[in-house]
């Protein structure tokens, strides 16, 4: 098949522009930030970064985020491929439903959620004090398990109940693209479920487990939020965020963020070499009528069993945050014992969190929208043109996962600083612009990585047929590819919008001046106040961001009726 | 499909604003605006001539770690105070740089490394080192303080300064350190209740122990410090803080996380200023309790200071007089409701005016205690408190924190072999170039210097590792 080939100045201006863009936006700011890691007195030097390779703590520390990240991935492929797969197969009532429902676990809100869950898991917790009402249990004999252990099966569990919808729809998006066809072959010349599964289908949606594991890893590897506030203190980005808040900052810490910088774009660039390569031509639409099957009285209760109990336990924290939100006392019992809305209303008639509340709205729906222009465009380049430097650009716009947000905004820190020309849009100053560019920059990889999944299922023997009979490069584009890819465009940003809510290193550095606090910085300082009402202040600040995202995807799901249910089947 | 859905996040966005205007223009809790709010209206009238809506409004700039509590009630009050007696009503916009003190004080300096004014009015609590060395560096502004003032606030409280001699940094209230634990688990685990702290330590309460990283909180740091000076020598003090140590399970960021953790059932008992202990017990009393240990406490200053050349100086100065006055202690430790007192819910804190435990007797929230007549058993060796500052927090970090299954196996081995004098020596022994005060003061020096510091802890990690190591085999 013979590849389209593009006209050249276009895309290759494109992409220096985008290049130029993030160099600007990104790779200054990261320059700016670990500069310090590679001078000593006066002149570049490698002695912090040879430190850090003799250090076997830190050593250990890598070892573990690796261990964390892999363990993380793992967890969410094997819980969301299961109702992927029915989702994919099959139909049966409440369908739609589910297919929305189990979005809200991604939307929970940092710091509380943590702290749910540690008021659920911990030895004299609920679940603990369950099991003691039932009789399971004798803390006067034996000490009560630690379910939290050291704490990385803590952050395992909540990373992986986190981001396990990740998976879940770039597995629903690559199965729903896979055509039926081969399937059907496999099972015409004998092969039987499990064996079509692994040989024909799991092979053809590795593009999309790629995508999806891609994200959970790097996410996990570079998480702050859940080890900080589960307590595993034995990760590099624990150590690196801790060593910032020191008084004095060691050069060595910005070498250790090169360190951890170098370490994601390795294994990004080895996973793609090995198992990310797209499978070109295997996958088509519309040759042959998905085949799904309408599930029965049993199936369907069976269906509702899978997707029920995952999103059960999944939204755990949710309901932990629901509940400390609202109660007046929970101190030993395994519900509050005295429930008020006063909290609920402490935030609304407080100046501080309804403010914070609107903000985080203005900043997350403008960095989406830059965020869809420019991903759209990048993923496009990455995928279809055959221009020069598209690997650079394709592995900068994957850079911002594995900076740590509290590093890139270090870096717009030193950028804004007073007597710099920038300093108007300085974090004292008005920092709406460069917290809008952090979130954007911070969650641009979702829109590229989802957009370009969909580029990559969609065959481009289209395009060429529009291009065949007559169509410009721009009507194919907005004729033939947007509408393929619309689905996977609109759960990109529903995904961007959520995140950039949640955002958290970045708005604990940038917004210094609480009329300019997004939600995660105002839950940060009520969770961390130590004041007696502070976390539940802080919940029902959590229980509005909830209750505005889970309203995104309802709405979303209101707009697009029964396509929501296919936001990545297109 | 992109348009429609960003109509719906501006929708969503509308609907947000709706609530939140619903809401414009309230400065409190209703209570506040109704009731206190209405007597300074009528006394403004009748002073100024106008409403107090109609005044100009002022702006004060601070940076604190105090809580959202505190800031809310102080500057509701003030900006009262302001509006009776100078006819502006004060906004203060509090700064925070995403941490704690540690954190305001770097940033301070890297802003004072760059211009001559960092734009911020004031600093408002914290530990008094922190004061001690900015004062020292010249980033505060020298502050005046009527003798009425000062002739209730001791010079030196417990071998601790209450206030600067040049005044360059005050205390507005005073704390203490303890414990808080859970009565109710602690029973239920038939574990008898911590009373000292060398309690904390005892091999039954391994794994159910809270404490607050003191790289992180400066007044864990502290807390450690009176942990070790409760003994009689630098040695004895470590190896009773290093035990105490071994029995955590985690090591929070803060020392209010830390006192939340016997509320959350993630421990028994926890180290924790008194006013976090103290407010958490009031949640649930008949759950929880909070124990000063008597005679191993000392209590400290938390200071306010004007930076140096200060965007307001005239406000900040009437700030510092308004949280010295009477009116602005009680606002510490007086009940919510009482004439004085707080809006929306105590802040428990201990004043650090004599006279204001008097004037505002009966009036307190009751676990506030007058530290004067408590009287402060443990008198502080300032000085070596000074010199060891730095490197016992780094000690705490390599023993403790960073090595802390070590440390843990290591503990479990000791217990399991019913404390073997050798084993306990090994597990006792200093870094050697911290064993005498003359070496902790050279490796303070040392720590100044970022490279050093970094070889230093890295080396003491190692030291600490390979003992535990060996110890556990």
């Amino acid at each position: 098949m013979a590849r389209a080939t593009t006209a050249r100045p276009v895309p290759l201006g494109a992409t220096i522009g985008l290049i130029l863009l993030l160099a600007a936006l990104l790779i200054a700011p990261v320059c700016l930030a670990i500069s310090n890691g590679f001078i000593r007195d006066g002149h570049f030097s490698v002695y912090w970064f040879a430190r850090i390779l003799t250090n076997n703590v830190i050593l250990a520390e890598l070892g573990n985020g690796v261990l964390l990240a892999t363990t993380t991935t793992c967890v969410c492929i094997l819980i969301a491929l299961p109702p992927a797969l029915i989702r994919a197969r099959c139909r049966f009532r409440g369908q739609g439903i589910l297919a929305v429902a189990i979005l809200a676990p991604m939307i929970l809100p940092p710091f509380v959620g943590a702290l749910s869950m540690r008021h659920l898991l911990s030895q004299f917790g609920v679940i603990n004090l369950v099991l003691e009402r039932i009789g399971l249990l004798d803390s006067a004999r034996s000490g009560p398990p630690d379910w939290l252990g050291s704490g990385f099966t803590g952050v395992v569990i909540l990373q992986s109940l986190h981001l396990f919808p990740i998976m879940y729809l770039n597995a629903s998006a690559a199965l729903a693209n896979v055509d039926p066809a081969y399937a059907q072959a496999a099972r015409n010349l004998g092969a039987g479920a499990g064996r079509t599964f692994l040989s024909i289908t799991l092979p053809l949606i590795r593009p999309g487990l790629f995508a999806g594991g891609t994200l959970i890893f790097i996410w996990a590897l570079t998480d702050l939020g859940t080890p900080a506030i589960i307590g595993y203190e034995h990760v590099v980005p624990v150590r690196i965020f801790k060593e910032l808040m020191n008084a004095e900052t060691s050069a060595r810490t910005y070498s250790l963020v090169f360190v951890l910088l170098s370490g994601s774009i390795t294994l990004y660039v080895l996973g793609k070499f090995i198992f990310g390569r797209a499978v070109a031509g295997q996958s088509s639409k519309a040759t042959v009528a998905a085949e799904t099957r309408l599930l029965g009285p049993w199936g369907t209760a069976g269906a509702w069993l899978i997707f029920g109990g995952l999103l059960f336990v999944a939204l755990l924290p949710h309901i932990g945050v629901v509940l400390t939100g609202i109660s007046g006392r929970w101190v030993n019992t395994i519900l509050p014992t005295k429930y008020t809305l006063r909290h609920l209303s402490f935030v609304v008639t407080q100046k501080e969190t309804y403010n914070s509340i609107l903000n985080s709205l203005r900043y997350a729906s403008v960095s989406t929208g830059i965020d869809i222009v420019i991903g759209c465009l990048a993923a496009w380049l990455i995928v279809r043109s055959r221009t020069v430097g598209k690997g650079l650009l394709d592995a900068l716009t994957m850079l911002p996962l594995a900076v740590p947000g509290l590093i890139l905004a270090a870096g717009y820190v030193a950028m804004t600083a007073p007597g710099t020309p920038l300093e108007g849009i300085g974090p004292l100053k008005d920092p709406f612009i460069i917290l809008v560019i952090a979130y954007a920059v911070r969650r641009l990889p979702f829109v590229v990585r989802g957009v370009s999944a969909g580029l990559q299922q969609v065959p481009e023997s289209l395009e060429e047929a529009a291009r065949n009979l007559g169509a410009s490069k721009l009507r194919t584009a907005i004729c033939i590819t947007a509408p393929l890819i619309a689905a996977n465009i609109v759960a990109a940003g529903v995904l961007t919008f959520a995140f950039a809510m949640l955002e958290v290193s970045d708005s604990l550095i940038l917004a210094q001046v609480s009329r300019d606090y997004p939600i995660t910085k105002q839950i940060y300082i009520l969770a961390t106040s130590g004041t007696q009402d502070g976390a539940n202040v802080a919940a029902a600040l959590g229980v509005y961001g909830m209750v505005f995202l889970g309203a995104t995807l309802a709405i979303a799901s209101a707009l697009l009726g029964r396509r929501l249910g296919a936001i990545f089947r297109a | 499909m992109k348009a429609k859905l960003t109509n719906k996040l501006w929708l969503v966005a509308a609907a947000a604003i709706l609530v939140g205007c619903g809401q414009k223009g309230a400065t409190g809790p209703q209570e506040y605006s109704s009731a206190r709010r209405e007597t300074v209206q009528r006394e403004v009238q009748a002073k100024w001539g106008k409403s107090l809506d109609e005044l100009e409004t002022v702006t004060l700039v601070a940076i604190s770690p105090h809580n959202e509590n505190i800031q809310n009630e102080f500057t509701w009050a003030f900006s009262l105070h302001h509006a009776k007696q100078y006819g502006q009503t004060v906004h203060i916009e509090w700064r925070t740089v995403g941490g704690g003190s540690s954190s305001i004080v770097r940033f301070l300096r890297n802003v004072y490394a760059r211009s001559e004014s960092c734009g911020i009015d004031l600093l408002w609590g914290g530990g008094e080192f922190h004061f001690q060395k900015l004062a020292a560096q010249g980033l505060l502004d020298p502050m005046e303080l009527s003798g009425d003032v000062l002739a209730e606030v001791p010079a030196v409280f417990g071998g601790l300064e209450m206030y600067d001699e040049q005044l360059r940094w005050c205390g507005s209230a005073v704390s203490g350190f303890g414990f808080i634990y859970n009565v109710t688990m602690l029973s239920r685990c038939g574990i008898d209740p911590p009373r000292k702290w060398e309690d904390l330590s005892r091999p039954e309460l391994a794994g159910y122990l809270a404490l607050a990283d003191p790289t992180q909180s400066g007044s864990a740091a502290a807390a450690y410090e009176m942990i070790v000076q409760s003994a009689p020598t630098w040695p004895e003090g470590w190896a009773k803080l290093l035990a105490i140590l071994a029995n955590a399970n985690r090591f929070t960021d803060s020392a209010g996380a830390a006192a939340n953790a016997p509320v959350l059932g993630e421990a028994l008992v926890a180290t924790a200023i008194d006013f976090y202990g103290a407010t958490r017990v009031a949640e649930a009393p008949e759950d929880l309790l909070y124990v000063s240990p008597p005679g191993q406490t000392a209590f400290s200053p938390d200071p306010i200071a004007i930076l140096k050349n200060p965007p307001n100086r005239t406000l900040a100065q009437r700030f510092v007089d308004f949280v010295m006055s009477r009116r602005g202690q009680a606002l510490w430790a007086v009940r919510p409701g009482e004439p004085d007192g707080p809006v929306r819910s105590p802040l428990g804190r201990q004043p650090i005016r004599r006279d204001v435990y008097e004037h505002y007797a009966g009036k307190f929230s009751p676990w506030i205690v007058n530290p004067y007549r408590q009287g402060s058993e443990l008198k502080l060796d300032t000085e070596m408190r000074k010199v060891r500052f730095g490197p016992l927090k780094l000690l705490v970090r390599a023993a403790g924190i960073d090595n802390r299954n070590a440390l843990r196996a290591a503990r479990d081995k000791l217990i399991e072999t019913n404390f073997e004098p050798r084993r306990v020596r090994q597990f006792n022994r200093l870094p050697k170039n911290v064993a005498t005060r003359g070496e902790i003061a050279r490796v303070a020096q040392l720590l100044k210097d970022p490279t050093a510091a970094e070889r230093i802890l890295t080396d003491w990690t190692t030291f600490f590792r390979d003992k535990y190591d060996r110890i556990s085999r």
